[in-house]
């Protein structure tokens, strides 16, 4: 039911259906190991768990092979199947979403690889509850950006993009907070800049889950809607609300 | 003669569709929000921007083949100096079309077609029209391809005589002309006298398109002109296609769509014997409007 509702079954080809729904099996798995990875690499930072950020940063080689397999499987979808129109338009919208979220999984990594520099040394353990925060709502905007893939739902996935606008004020609140600290005691200056990485990274997670809304909403209308601004893409969800193709 | 052409059936029209959501679109383009946004303009782009004339006009064409409604009000336009290919399954009146442009259904009794295919300001459907000259005007190329046992040479003359009285040398000249715009010159200018079945089958329509070409049409009628032959002969007449698309206007019926998506600039789709969607090809394949040309172009047919 679901797939139908995307789209993807009922070709004539059965073994076509088998091999689309396969791959796109495949991204959701991969999304969900990528999930773990922030949510290991947050844990590792805010508990200062230098043995879990190694963890984390050791387990990123599983989600650049299943890029690399998924990118291989696209391939052979496009050179074998020759797909066309919504079939095309999957197949981009998979390749580019997986590149976003290996992406992920390399900040993930970074983040996990400061958690463990940090694990050893002195802390304000005030400076970490605001990133646990932070941590939190980005691993949210993963989740629903996997999940407005998983149904190609595009007003979820403007709302992901609507959340990562909340998830920037956010970052900057952090970051001057990361300031105020290092204006009040120098010492803290190189403990910070690691934390500041790591905080950073957190908002590219955000960005990288935007751009994977954003290959919904072009599979869903074929319009590409990057760099197009917030107001766009609110008009285009809602003239792909409105406009249901004909005869769907 | 082109120039004629264009001024009497109103230059810069894009073509103009019966399928319900081609308004949707001409909606979009109105819209001054859209107009603005790059991405909008690049999909409407291939309709709009390329603003050729139209060549051929059909309206409210149906046509029946004895009790059965073939075609159902069709209305197309073909565009001047460009690729227009017709796809759809089997029975879906794309062929019927083709045979609308030369009269040649008209071979067949109780096959009849009412409506109107408009050319140079001329209705072909007119009873008054002059076949001879229609057929000169408007060529075309089957399926199979169709040498008459003759020998090269006479293959593309025969055509040639029954509109034209040429000198030797300018039949000469007509003939290396003709077979050069099939790709065809450089395999066979040394053996012009010999039979033109001995010829491949790829080579063989490619004389069918010269001899089409031979008599200097207007418009070319290409009826799954490449679906008898092997992979390399039909790139080679998609090669050829692409490049008479210059000098041409061209329709090609095939069963082929990475065919018509290699070498038309609007596709045509149609399904029992209407016309579902027409549009820049482009288009077409990557984001088709209408769910009955999703479906069929990715494979749920049926």
């Amino acid at each position: 039911m679901e797939l139908d509702k995307i789209g993807i079954e009922r070709h004539t080809s059965k073994q076509f259906d088998v091999e689309l729904e396969d791959i796109r099996e495949r991204v959701l798995t991969m999304g969900g190991l990528v999930e773990q990875q922030i949510a290991g690499g947050v844990k590792a930072l805010v508990d200062g768990d230098g043995g879990l950020g190694e963890e984390v940063a050791r387990s990123d080689y599983k989600i650049n092979a299943m890029e690399v397999a998924i990118d291989e499987e696209c391939t052979k979808i496009l050179a074998r199947r020759q797909p066309q129109a919504g079939d095309l338009r999957l197949i981009l919208a998979i390749a580019k979403t997986i590149t976003d979220l290996e992406r992920i999984g390399d900040e993930a990594e970074k983040i996990g690889r400061m958690a463990t520099q940090l694990a050893g040394q002195e802390r304000p353990t005030s400076a970490f509850r605001p990133i646990e925060a932070l941590g939190r709502h980005v691993r949210e905007m993963v989740r629903d950006a996997l999940d407005a893939f998983a149904r190609m739902d595009t007003e979820a996935a403007l709302a992901v993009a609507q959340h990562d606008t909340e998830v920037d004020r956010e970052y900057e609140g952090v970051m001057r907070q990361c300031i105020t600290f290092m204006m009040e005691d120098p010492r803290t200056i190189r403990h910070m800049l690691d934390v500041m990485w790591a905080i950073k990274a957190l908002e590219r997670i955000g960005d990288h889950s935007t751009n994977i809304g954003e290959y919904v909403v072009y599979f869903v209308g074929g319009r590409d809607v990057r760099h197009v601004g917030m107001e766009e893409l609110e008009k285009e969800v809602s003239r792909g609300q409105r406009g249901e193709r004909a005869g769907g | 003669m082109a120039s004629s052409s264009a001024d009497s059936l109103s230059p810069g029209t894009a073509p103009s569709v019966t399928a319900r959501n081609t308004y949707e679109a001409a909606d979009r383009r109105q819209t001054p929000q859209h107009e603005s946004s790059p991405a909008d303009a690049r999909k409407t782009a291939g309709v709009v921007a390329k603003n050729n004339p139209c060549k051929v006009a059909v309206r409210d064409l149906n046509f029946h083949y004895g009790d059965f409604h073939a075609l159902k009000d069709i209305d197309v336009d073909i565009v001047d100096k460009e690729v227009t290919a017709f796809i759809g399954p089997s029975g879906c009146g794309k062929s019927t079309l083709l045979r609308c442009f030369n009269r040649i259904f008209e071979l067949y009794p109780g096959h009849k077609a009412s409506g109107s295919i408009e050319m140079d300001g001329m209705n072909l459907l007119d009873p008054g029209v002059d076949l001879n000259r229609l057929r000169s005007k408007i060529g075309m190329v089957f399926q199979k391809p169709t040498p008459f046992p003759m020998s090269i040479y006479d293959n593309i003359a025969f055509g040639v005589r029954l509109y034209e009285k040429l000198k030797r040398h300018e039949m000469d000249e007509r003939i290396e002309w003709s077979l050069r715009k099939a790709a065809l010159w450089d395999e066979v200018k040394d053996k012009l006298r010999a039979n033109g079945s001995a010829l491949s089958g790829g080579q063989q329509q490619r004389l069918c398109i010269a001899r089409a070409v031979a008599v200097k049409p207007e418009v070319l009628l290409l009826d799954e002109p490449a679906s008898a032959l092997d992979p390399v002969a039909t790139l080679k007449i998609e090669e050829l296609v692409h490049e008479l698309r210059r000098d041409y206007t061209i329709v090609i019926v095939t069963h082929n769509m990475q065919q018509a998506a290699r070498v038309a600039g609007y596709t045509a789709f149609f399904h029992l014997g209407e016309v579902v969607e027409y549009g820049d090809t482009d288009s077409l394949f990557t984001n088709p409007r209408e769910k009955r040309t999703e479906d069929y172009i990715t494979g749920r047919y049926g």
